[in-house]
């Protein structure tokens, strides 16, 4: 298997595994990855692009 | 040469052919906007030759004769104008043909007029119609906050169709096998309304009829219970958002941010104008639609008897702007850019064939002439 199904079968194996890491730690142990990443400071911080926007929903 | 290589060609060329084909995909050349800021992924593709499609298919109608606003007014020339009687009779009269370009161009005056006496109710389209032109005016004064001052007119959704294309009524999804394990609770088969997914069927009806909360995301970084959305919630959200996204022809970044969905201070400025418009569709649908029941008759309601509905693709019909964002409201504001009667008659007591005059308060010469009798 010295070829390039040697990269193809664990892309195959890890996709599921880390896929399903993934859905096992949302809404248990990480309920927002957004603001998990703000917490932990790895969110860029991009320029505010639409300053105007608010929740629409808060009224007014 | 091995027995396989031909059986394995011959499969290989009839995949290809099947992806390149069946799957809808756009070839090349694709236009990509960007819209977001750089690395976040915030892009809006357009396929040139559906682009020129759908240029050519909301191209807007010839537009009609200029009326004379003077003169005497509608009410007073002709019977039983409810709703429109302020206009000038000219006005009426070129109002009445351009209705009748927009909503039945085939059919002309007899799809909504006894033509032996144009003044009676006693056909239901004409009923219909004199609602969705009191809707048409709700939404051009009350909801600017989604339409603008480009506003719409009965063309924007009926195109020249008596019933528009992209209505929707409820639906519960093919009947399912019986026992526990047929009850599917409206998923895992192509739901029509909600983008051709396996979301469930029935969402639509939970949001722009019901008012059902949209908002599933959690507002904290760790689980602290407070988010009690369940999966099915989040899925019948997903649905609503995948009507939007294949009505307006857009993808999830126009309105929101690719790495924030919920966050309204990340939001392009289109989420607000989209959050009106759920509000609006089901203002339509509860207000106006649903309480015409009685006048519809059965082969223009759903398989469950409910009445088409509007959904975002009524209007928009693939297009983030319906009709490219080109108003044919202007020629109108008289006729339907502000609210000229607000009553709504008691449509339980309509009966179709019969009824010759819908309103007992409407004050025009035929209830004036049937009240002093």
């Amino acid at each position: 298997m010295e070829s390039v199904h040697r990269w193809a079968w664990w892309f195959a194996v890890l996709t599921p595994i880390t896929g399903g890491i993934g859905i096992l730690l949302t809404g248990t142990v990480v309920d927002n990855w957004f603001l998990w990443g703000m917490k932990h400071g790895i969110v860029a911080p991009l320029p505010d692009m639409w300053p105007a926007v608010v929740d629409p929903a808060l009224g007014g | 040469m091995k027995i396989w290589i031909p059986f394995a060609a011959a499969g290989a060329i009839l995949l290809g052919a099947a992806m390149l084909t069946g799957a809808g995909w756009d070839t090349p050349p694709v236009d990509t906007d960007q819209i977001g800021y750089r690395g976040t992924g915030m892009y809006l593709t357009h396929d040139r030759e559906d682009v020129a499609a759908l240029r050519a298919a909301n191209a807007l109608p010839e537009p009609q004769y200029e009326p004379d606003t003077t003169g005497d007014r509608a009410k007073d020339v002709y019977e039983n104008v409810q709703i429109l009687g302020d206009l000038s009779a000219d006005q009426f009269n070129q109002f009445m043909a351009s209705i009748t370009e927009w909503v039945a161009p085939e059919q002309g005056c007899n799809y909504c007029h006894n033509e032996e006496n144009l003044a009676s109710d006693e056909v239901y389209t004409k009923v219909v119609a004199r609602r969705m032109i009191q809707m048409t005016q709700t939404v051009n004064t009350d909801w600017q906050a989604h339409v603008g001052n480009v506003g719409v007119t009965c063309y924007t959704c009926h195109r020249g169709q008596p019933v528009p294309n992209n209505v929707w009524w409820r639906d519960n999804g093919p009947k399912a096998a019986g026992g526990a394990l047929g009850y599917r609770d409206g998923q895992n088969v192509v739901g029509k309304f909600v983008g051709n997914t396996s979301m469930p069927t029935d969402a639509l009806e939970a949001y722009l009829v019901e008012a059902n909360n949209i908002r599933v995301h959690s507002t904290q970084a760790l689980p602290d219970r407070t988010n009690t959305t369940t999966t099915k919630e989040t899925e019948r959200t997903w649905a609503l958002m995948l009507h939007m996204s294949e009505s307006l022809g857009v993808n999830c970044v126009t309105c929101h941010n690719s790495r924030a969905f919920n966050d309204w201070d990340q939001s392009p400025p289109q989420r607000v104008t989209a959050w009106h418009g759920i509000r609006m569709a089901r203002q339509l649908n509860v207000d106006y639609l649903t309480g015409l029941a009685p006048v519809f008759p059965d082969n223009r309601k759903g398989p469950e008897g409910d009445v088409f509905k509007v959904g975002c693709g009524t209007c928009h019909q693939g297009v983030q702007k319906p009709l490219y964002g080109q108003t044919m409201l202007q020629e109108y504001l008289d006729s339907l850019g502000k609210k000229t009667n607000v009553e709504v008659p008691d449509y339980s007591k309509y009966k179709a064939g019969e009824t010759k005059v819908m309103s007992e308060n409407a004050l025009t010469p035929a209830t004036r002439v049937a009240a002093s009798q």
